[in-house]
């Protein structure tokens, strides 16, 4: 698949620590001892510290150690306590530490496709000066799934702005918008007996287009010349040079006749035999009189979405509708993408209380031309086969199914 | 360009995890060999084990698997046969958790086997310290917990998420085993920035410092509970001084140099100059050397009630007297050391003792497994001690002296010692004193000193054929030899074994006391002054004393000891003054003392701005002429002269000089003071720089050096825009 993620926000904002770029006096300024003392009565909400299962056993060994020490005065055993209080401290210290300074943001690098893996990265950065930072981990999860996904960063981030990424490669389950929550980074950096975990309401929206699905094909529906074994001398001169015609959005640069431009006045393109053959206008009835059953509705969209591709790719796309609105030319991967958009965004039409025209022709005179600028269209149109199908219409003739 | 550090993989992390776990158990195996504890099969076991598993660490995989299923009941059967063959649950604790460390050296560990490992290591090592309560706890505790602190350090990164994965099975090789020690230190290496391990070990010191300060502020409370594990184990003597001593075996403790025990004491001038340091009296003769009688014996060991203080034998307090701190070491004996009689023995935790008055001894019921501290206060010091109620008692009773004067039985042997007795002094003596300075005359005169001495082959008694020849003898000869004459003579006498001499350590502030500087004497009963008098029958000792003594200060500059040797026993001293013997008193004192020195410091600070302030009012009261002014001139203007210079000069020197030790092209102080102005700019919305002072900024910040107008200048007009800004 050639596509990219049409709505997916292409530099998003740091988050963490490190996100915030003061200086050291700012720092200090806001720095009291009210606040110092509060933030360890009341930490910040989503901030949590909990000792892991080694440091349950160690602050039981400190206990045991204390008691000792405390019924015989033995100070062999006072130093050992101090000492195991001191790596608490130190842990705690260099936990901080190792937050510090590191922001952090979700990058989606769709396109997303319900059935095909698609990768979520974190993109981390450490702005401290000496200090790399070690094993953090980011749990992230999709609204629409309970169980969260641990990524590790096992490698050292290295300070002075260090970067690294983590991917996640996910397989989305449905179309539609879907948000990325990164619920928590946590850390049981240094010594692994304590468990700091920030919690964070960063999130990202993903857009999902249609499944791909399989379909059949009938032959109104056929290949096209070229697919089938046309020869093609040079790249650009698909079949034989018909005529000139007048330049139009999205027609290749090569194709332009620049003396005949200049002697016209305006843009003028070589037009080839190859154009002559015939392009798809899809059109798609959203009505929920037509479309009742969610499954078979889904099923639409993935057909759709599929035969739009196939016939892209094939260089047959003309035009997409959905309902009522204009037609829209599909000339580029960016058409293809917004069309895919539209369609992971589509949602049953409400009831008008009359039943759906569809499989309803295209409007006298209303033709619009191809990708490589033919005029010749055929609608297909999408109506319910059965309980479960799909089908594709030419005309009131079956064209495929799925 | 600066080159990247490698990053350390998991198998990087578990080889390291590997070498740090086989480093703990033979640093535990040396804490198991402080303890002197009955393992000396498994110790050599544990450590070859681990040496093996650090130069060849995929020798684990090649274990059987039954090995690994049997493990753990063999060591638990072993543990409860250890525990009932020999009913010490201390000692089979310690080989219980031996056996452990063996078992997780020669498997290959996991995270949770590696917290075992940690735990296991950290219980031996704090046993070690409660028992032997010596300076090398402090070295094994810092040692290990540096160890554990790094491989906890590993496990963590190697395990970043927090879950651990599955055991290795039997057979498997894991793949960190791969390569050699060689290449992953090498690659370590390459992996630490020298910044980080300088921060590393900045750490680890600060982590003593805050572990050290902790100590001293966690609050004490004085339970003392008398039970505890020091008191499970039970320890031999290695060298001492007991009830029953042959000849030869004080002079047998010289060979050792180690330190016997160290003595605080307020004022160094108040050390004799030969201390003789009195710890065991023996007073019956056995023939093949002396012990103390089983009456005097019964006498010591009847104390069983734990007390921390006892009275001495001195009467009336002198209160100007000097407090004695004694840190003896493990292993000496149960006697204490003491220089004579004294007013009060205090203890830092109850004790059963037994105080011999007759004898002048103090004994514990069991020899001290750790380092022991106790105090006297009021203790003399002089060679004679007053013993009126022997002498009293003497006179109701003359039966009172015959353990002191007890003689072998064999008339022939007494033939002997009268024959010697007559060659020292034909008439009968006159005093004790005079027939003692007579005695050990004779003796140096017929009786070479030497270690190594044999005694004549012959019959009779063995020390009264030395005592009949010409062969040379130790201390203990002539010591015993001195008591048969006196007692032939008529003079009640004892031998006394201890100490004598030792070194002031400079470093430390104390007197230190080698196990070199054991040493057998005498004391004679003197009718006339009721007294005990120490003789040294030794030849020179007594003529050193002498002289020592008529010299003291002469003397003590001779004891002053300056070498390495001393600088390190004084890290034992400060180890047992301030660290093992810190309590409730000391941690009081300690507040009482932070607290007076600061307020000390205030008040001096106060009085000194009080006398400047004052100064500089009666300076600025004087008169004023032309001289002051002039000198109030030519130091305004010395200080405008500097401050146009570092304008003109300083500030581009300084700049300079930044800029030629930088590194990297982003550390240019001058880019990026350029950068700090800008960004200041930038913040308040409503300042616009000058067009060419930004310009000029710009340049600094991101345009070629070459280019560069003069920094100095451009950030003085950046200065003064900044200021004019309103």
């Amino acid at each position: 698949m050639v596509s990219t993620a049409a709505e997916s926000p292409s530099a998003p904002d740091w988050h963490g620590p490190g996100s915030d770029r003061k200086t050291l006096r700012q720092l200090w300024r806001e720095l009291t001892w009210a606040k110092v003392l509060w933030s360890y009565l009341y930490p910040r909400r989503g901030q949590r510290i909990m000792p892991t299962v080694s440091g349950v056993l160690l602050i039981s060994v400190a206990m045991g150690i204390g008691s000792a020490a405390y019924n015989t005065s033995n100070n062999i055993l006072f130093i050992t306590l101090s000492l195991l209080l001191a790596c608490l401290i130190l842990s705690g210290v260099l936990s901080t530490l190792n937050f510090a300074k590191v922001s952090w943001r979700l990058h989606a690098t769709g396109p997303y496709r319900v059935g095909q893996s698609g990768s979520i990265g974190i993109e981390l950065r450490n702005t401290k000066k000496i200090l790399p930072t070690y094993g953090l981990w980011f749990d992230v999860q999709p609204q629409s799934t309970e169980n969260s996904q641990r990524l590790v960063l096992r490698e050292r981030l290295d300070p002075q702005g260090g970067s690294a990424r983590l991917d996640w490669t996910w397989q989305p389950t449905r179309r539609g918008r879907e948000r990325i929550n990164l619920g928590a980074i946590g850390s049981l950096f240094p010594f692994g007996f304590l468990r700091k975990v920030l919690v964070s309401d960063l999130t990202t929206e993903v857009l999902i287009w249609p499944a791909p699905v399989e379909y059949q094909r009938f032959s109104t529906l056929s290949p096209s010349r070229r697919q089938s074994g046309h020869a093609v001398n040079r790249v650009g001169h698909n079949g034989d040079l018909l005529a000139l015609r007048r330049y139009a959005q999205g027609d290749s640069h090569r194709l332009i006749h620049w003396k005949a431009s200049a002697r016209l006045q305006h843009l003028m393109v070589r037009q080839f035999s190859t154009e002559q053959q015939e392009g798809y206008s899809l059109h798609l009835d959203s009505s929920s009189d037509l479309w009742p059953d969610d499954e078979q509705f889904e099923l639409l969209c993935s057909f759709v979405a599929t035969l739009a591709e196939d016939l892209f790719t094939s260089g047959r796309l003309g035009t997409v509708a959905i309902d009522q609105t204009p037609p829209r030319p599909v000339r580029s991967v960016r058409d293809l993408e917004a069309f895919f958009d539209a369609l992971a965004n589509l949602e049953r039409r409400q009831s008008t209380g009359r039943p759906s025209r569809a499989p309803f022709p295209i409007n006298e005179g209303e033709t619009t031309r191809l990708r490589n600028g033919s005029a010749n269209t055929i609608t297909l149109t999408f109506a319910p086969e059965g309980h479960r199908g799909v089908a594709a219409f030419v005309n009131g003739e079956k064209a495929a199914a799925a | 360009m600066e080159r990247k550090r490698p990053q350390l993989n998991a198998d990087d992390l578990g080889r390291l995890r590997w070498g740090l776990g086989a480093l703990m158990a033979l640093l535990s195996v040396v804490t198991v060999f402080f303890m002197d504890i009955d393992a000396w099969l498994l110790m050599p076991v544990v450590a070859v084990a681990a040496i093996a598993a650090l130069v060849r660490p995929t020798w684990p995989s090649k274990l059987p698997g039954f090995v690994h299923r049997l493990a753990f009941p063999f060591i638990a059967l072993a543990f409860v046969y250890d525990l009932t063959s020999s009913q010490e649950p201390l000692p089979a604790l310690i080989r219980l958790a031996l056996l452990l460390i063996l078992y997780r050296v020669i498997t290959y560990r996991q995270r949770r086997d590696d917290l075992q490992l940690v735990l296991l290591g950290l219980f031996l090592v704090i046993v070690a310290g409660v028992i032997t309560v010596s300076l090398s706890f402090a070295v094994q505790l810092l040692a290990f917990t540096s160890c554990a602190l790094v491989m906890l350090l590993a496990v963590t990164l190697e395990h970043a998420d927090g879950r651990s994965p599955k055991a290795y099975a039997p057979g498997v090789v894991p793949s960190w085993t791969r390569g050699s020690w060689r290449t992953h230190l090498a690659k370590l290496r390459m992996a630490t920035d020298w910044r980080l391990a300088a921060l590393g070990a900045a750490a680890f010191g600060g982590l003593v410092v805050l572990s050290g300060l902790l100590f001293l502020a966690i609050p004490r409370f004085d339970i003392q509970s008398s039970l505890f594990i020091d008191r499970l184990i039970s320890r031999t003597t290695k060298s001492g001084f007991s009830e029953d001593i042959r000849f030869g075996e004080v002079t047998a403790i010289t060979q050792d140099n180690s330190l016997a025990f160290s003595v605080d004491i307020e004022d160094p001038g108040l050390m004799p100059a030969v201390p003789y340091w009195r710890m065991v009296v023996l007073d019956e003769y056995t023939g093949e050397g002396f012990r103390v009688s089983s009456q005097f014996r019964r006498d010591l060991n009847l104390g069983s009630i734990a007390r921390s203080r006892v009275n001495g034998t001195r009467l009336r307090p002198d209160y100007g007297a000097p407090t004695w701190t004694f840190y003896m070491e493990p292993g000496i004996s149960r006697y204490l050391p003491l220089l004579g009689d004294f007013y009060t023995m205090s203890f830092t935790e109850p004790q059963s003792f037994g105080f011999l008055e007759q004898l002048r001894v103090v004994a514990l019921r069991r020899e001290p497994p750790k380092m022991f501290a106790y105090r006297t206060w009021n203790m003399g010091t002089a060679a004679n001690m007053l013993d009126a109620t022997f002498a009293l008692d003497l006179r109701g009773n003359p039966a009172l002296a015959e353990p002191f004067l007890h003689l072998p039985d064999d008339p022939t042997d007494l033939a002997r010692l009268d024959r010697v007795l007559e060659k020292i002094s034909p008439a009968p003596p006159v005093s004790a004193a005079a027939f003692s300075v007579a005695a050990i005359n004779w003796l140096e005169q017929e009786h070479p000193y030497a270690l190594a001495s044999a005694v004549p082959e012959g019959e009779g008694d063995a020390l009264i054929r030395w005592l009949d020849s010409e062969a040379s003898g130790h201390c203990e000869f002539f010591a015993g030899s001195f008591v048969l004459l006196a007692r032939a003579a008529g003079f009640p006498a004892r031998i006394v074994t201890g100490f004598r001499g030792g070194t002031w350590n400079e470093f430390s502030g104390s007197f230190m006391v080698r196990n070199s500087n054991a040493h057998a004497w005498v004391e004679i009963f003197d009718n006339a002054s009721n007294s005990w008098i120490r003789y040294d029958p030794t030849p020179g000792h007594e003529a050193i004393a002498a002289r020592a003594a008529a010299a003291s200060e002469t003397a003590l500059a001779s004891l002053r000891d300056g070498s390495w040797n001393a600088r390190l026993e004084s890290l034992r001293v400060f180890w047992y003054r301030r660290i093992v013997n810190f309590d409730i008193e000391t941690q009081e004192a300690m507040v009482t003392s932070t607290k007076e020195f600061l307020q000390n410091k205030s008040r001096e600070l106060v009085a000194w701005t009080d006398s400047r302030l004052a100064a500089l009012r009666a300076w600025a009261t004087q008169p004023w002429n032309l001289d002051r002014f002039a000198w109030i001139g030519g130091i305004l203007l010395g200080f405008g002269l500097l401050s146009l210079a570092w304008r003109k000069a300083g500030q581009r020197w300084w700049l300079q000089l930044r800029r030629s030790t930088i590194r990297r092209a982003d550390q240019d102080p001058v880019r990026r003071e350029a950068a700090r102005w800008l960004r200041r700019g930038r913040r308040l919305e409503a300042f616009v720089w000058p067009p060419d002072t930004e310009a000029a900024l710009l340049r600094l910040r991101f345009g070629n050096d070459q280019s560069w107008p003069d920094p100095t200048d451009v950030f003085r007009a950046a200065r003064q825009a900044w200021r004019g800004r309103d």
